[in-house]
């Protein structure tokens, strides 16, 4: 057996105050390591996004008002190079915390996953777009 | 002994049984050798009064007689104790660090937005895989308000199977 030990286990990319406005920046890029001690295995995603009330905190919602980020999303593994998709994808198509994916995706330990967001909606607000866009990545880390 | 490339498979699929939508497939409690019984059992830990950008730290112990396995999480809250309908049922704007204070474990890299990994009775979140807290493990949850408004209730459902060891 490859592996001593499995674990629930959420990798988390919280990015606030995202100025990612259709117009002069609407693209932001993040990138973070699985940690040394173990693989993980992502199996599910979600999404959470709030819009800024005036005073640019995150604006609580409901079920029914929840935000459907009008965002498109490239994942890449550059330690390994492989990507997600083809091209990138919108988050609405991807996300959503009851799904498991078809089979996991293998972030091997110490991979750098890099995470390309780009808005394609118009959004009124002084501040930017997005309070906080909210990445779950949901899934087993498998230990050595 | 499985053929190789039966093993291969198997580790580069450990969550075969959640993906195909049954990771409750597996019963580790009904191994007679370690549990008399198993219930269905919730634990639950609550807060009232929860301030918009404040944080408040939660624990609550596993009982002495039993082993735990975690297998889905639901979060509830209310706005001014206000009764709601299921649409406008309230996306709390907190996040929440999870650990097993006894073990060390930590559950994500930081702490996760509840709407990300606590869904309601209907559609809770389900673990991809079952997590099993052992009888008198600690868990702590770090819940943070980031939101702008306050929450009179913030009621976290941990929902499993209470294994009684032998």
């Amino acid at each position: 057996m490859r592996y001593k030990e499995k674990s629930f286990f959420t990798y988390q990319s919280d990015n606030f105050n995202l100025s990612i406005l259709s117009g002069s920046a609407p693209t932001a890029t993040f990138v973070s390591n699985t940690q040394g001690d173990s693989d993980f295995f992502w199996e599910k995603f979600a999404v959470l996004a709030l819009l800024p009330d005036p005073s640019i905190i995150p604006q609580a919602t409901t079920r029914s008002g929840d935000v459907v980020a009008a965002v498109n999303m490239t994942l890449t593994n550059t330690t390994t190079g492989r990507s997600l998709s083809n091209v990138p994808v919108p988050l609405p198509n991807i996300d959503g915390y009851l799904q498991f994916q078809p089979i996991p995706m293998i972030w091997p330990r110490r991979s750098t996953i890099e995470i390309t967001l780009t808005n394609e909606s118009v959004f009124a607000t002084p501040s930017g777009a997005f309070a906080i866009i909210s990445l779950s990545f949901h899934g087993q880390k498998a230990f050595f | 002994m499985l053929p190789m490339k039966m093993q291969q498979n198997q580790q580069m699929s450990p969550s075969a049984v959640g993906a195909k939508g049954q990771p409750l497939g597996q019963t580790p409690w009904a191994d007679p050798s370690l549990y008399t019984a198993a219930t269905f059992y919730v634990y639950e830990v609550d807060t009232v009064n929860f301030l918009n950008q404040t944080s408040v730290p939660l624990t609550f112990q596993i009982a002495q007689d039993s082993d735990f396995f975690w297998t889905k999480f639901c979060a509830f809250a209310l706005e001014s104790s206000t009764a709601t309908s299921r649409s406008g049922d309230q996306l709390p704007a907190c996040t929440a660090l999870i650990a097993n204070t006894t073990t060390g474990r930590q559950y994500s890299s930081n702490p996760v937005p509840l709407p990300n990994i606590a869904g309601n009775a209907q559609f809770p979140f389900i673990l991809p895989v079952m997590t099993l807290w052992a009888a008198t493990s600690v868990i702590q949850i770090t819940l943070f308000n980031e939101g702008d408004i306050e929450y009179s209730n913030l009621q976290l459902s941990f929902i499993g199977v209470k294994a009684f060891s032998k």
